[in-house]
């Protein structure tokens, strides 16, 4: 369908937007350092955001082809959304953090 | 009869404006290979569908064609027919349709077999069944607060041949929707402030998106959420993660669909050709963009002369193949950009984009010409037909209702002179087009 010179083009553009995603997470998995240190429950403004945060990773992880964050991002997110345990969720957030920056650096 | 010479060397001089929004003018060219009477009625056939003949009696040219005709008289064997299938969409014309006929034709990867006595509609069918068969362009709206996650997947939406349009403010959707008018949109399902379920809800408002297809981008968690997407008209749920190639497929997939059934919905049963309704709808579209950017646009109105006639004599069935035949010889003879309807019962309409008046009376009267040269049958009895047309150009401050009056004006004119004629929309200091093409001042 395309000739090789689109799938260059095509090619060049996924790897920004792949590069944008892996920067956009490094700067979440920051976020996310933050938020941790006044974090105490799930319902609170800092357990949303944290959610909020899961919740794009979790939704983008794929299509960006960085698989490995789908799991712990759904993960954190679905701690919260059921207002698991403060220290449950703490634990898995830094694991994931962890994971961010582990695959941002692949890209 | 003797076959009928276009000048189709000449093309038709449109404007020198932009091109056409959408579509590209290709001559569609159908390759003859007959015995020399076969290739005269062949020929008239085709010119009375639209198309340009090539003379393949001393065997097949080279190059790409719409379609090649080979008669069965001239290929018993069917060894050309076979070797053409390979290049090229392909009609058998049989003296018989016996079943090893039909059978080498199959095996020789003919796609169609007709024979006589040839009906200009089922030819017309074939031919314009090959034209369909082109894969489709469409269009497709995202609709997702995450800028990136929108790109990547227009992205991947754009790699398998789709066109993708992205908003990342859901408050926009209803202005970018009219427009894109794009054939399907796709929808996160979590947004700040409103939510997917939300959107859908307002885009369900207008009635005419009312069969647009919605698809989800949302979690697979979300069963409840998924319950009421789909009360309020959500069609599909694509669940994310999602990669690239799955998503394009599934988009594909839905897409189609929905334009098969909107075109059933919407489209006139016997010629599929746009109902006076969405004809009407899309002249009012098509007149505000030619208003907007400066481009000239003709209407023309055509009507069977003597239509009950046809019914009267011969039957509903031979009026219904007059109509669908007149329909075929339009959608062969004028541009993919070109809008055609059916208008009424013998009556049809087409908006030719981007073409001054003069043009569009050429085009139109090569139509009418060729048209009434065509034989039609009924039982025994053979006829023929023609047709009048009235054409207005649109002026700048049009309404749809002051062009409609206009050509519709040019067309009583028509029958009014004698009919099997175009006539154009009275001008001050233009003289009309008569029916030989001939300027003549009125």
């Amino acid at each position: 369908m395309a000739d090789a010179r689109t799938q260059a083009a095509f090619e060049e553009r996924h790897r920004q937007l792949k590069q944008k995603f892996a920067e956009r997470t490094l700067n979440d998995a920051a976020r996310l350092e933050d938020l941790l240190t006044e974090f105490t429950q799930s319902d609170s403004e800092s357990g949303e955001e944290i959610r909020q945060i899961a919740h794009r990773i979790a939704g983008g992880a794929g299509i960006f082809g960085l698989d490995r964050l789908t799991e712990p991002s759904a993960l954190v997110e679905d701690l919260i959304i059921d207002k698991r345990a403060a220290e449950t969720v703490r634990t898995k957030t830094e694991a994931l953090i962890a994971h961010m920056r582990r695959e941002a650096e692949t890209v | 009869m003797t076959a009928l010479e276009f000048d189709k060397s000449q093309p038709i001089k449109r404007t020198g404006g932009p091109a056409p929004r959408s579509g590209s003018f290709r001559p569609r060219t159908v390759c003859v290979v007959d015995t020399d009477t076969g290739f005269s009625e062949m020929s008239t056939r085709l010119a009375g569908l639209g198309y340009t003949i090539i003379d393949g009696r001393n065997g097949l040219p080279d190059g790409e064609f719409w379609a090649v005709i080979i008669s069965s008289a001239v290929d018993p064997d069917l060894e050309l027919a076979k070797d053409c299938a390979k290049k090229h969409h392909t009609v058998l014309v049989a003296e018989e349709p016996t079943f090893e006929l039909r059978l080498a034709a199959a095996r020789a990867g003919v796609e169609a077999v007709i024979w006589p006595p040839i009906e200009m509609v089922e030819l017309g069918g074939w031919l314009g069944d090959f034209h369909d068969r082109e894969e489709p362009v469409y269009e497709i709206l995202i609709i997702d607060d995450d800028e990136l996650a929108g790109h990547a997947h227009a992205l991947a939406l754009e790699q398998a041949g789709l066109r993708a349009h992205v908003i990342t403010d859901p408050t926009k959707a209803v202005d970018t929707l009219d427009e894109l008018n794009p054939d399907l949109v796709l929808l996160d399902m979590h947004m700040p402030g409103v939510n997917g379920i939300e959107i859908a809800k307002i885009i369900r408002q207008e009635h005419h998106h009312l069969t647009l297809p919605i698809l989800f981008l949302s979690s697979e968690r979300d069963e409840t959420r998924q319950q009421e997407a789909r009360q309020v008209g959500g069609d599909d749920f694509i669940s994310k993660p999602v990669d690239g190639q799955t998503l394009a497929r599934l988009v594909k997939i839905r897409a189609n669909r929905a334009r098969k059934l909107k075109q059933i919905a919407e489209r006139d049963g016997l010629t599929g050709l746009l109902d006076h309704v969405r004809f009407k709808e899309r002249l009012n579209a098509e007149l505000i963009r030619s208003q907007r950017s400066g481009t000239p646009l003709s209407l023309c109105l055509i009507d069977i002369d003597h239509f009950k006639r046809v019914n009267d004599t011969h039957g509903h069935q031979a009026g219904d193949r007059v109509i669908q035949t007149l329909a075929h010889s339009l959608t062969g003879a004028l541009r993919r950009s070109d809008v055609i309807g059916r208008y009424g019962g013998e009556e049809f309409a087409v908006i030719l984009l981007d073409t001054e008046l003069d043009a569009a009376a050429t085009v139109i009267n090569r139509i009418r010409e060729a048209f009434s040269l065509l034989d039609f049958h009924a039982g025994e009895a053979a006829f023929s037909c023609t047709m009048s047309a009235g054409i207005a150009a649109a002026h700048k401050s049009d309404t749809t209702e002051a062009i409609i009056g206009r050509a519709d004006d040019a067309l009583y004119a028509a029958k009014h002179q004698g009919r099997d004629r175009v006539e154009c929309e009275e001008e001050p200091k233009r003289p009309s087009v008569l029916k030989s093409g001939t300027r003549h001042a009125s």
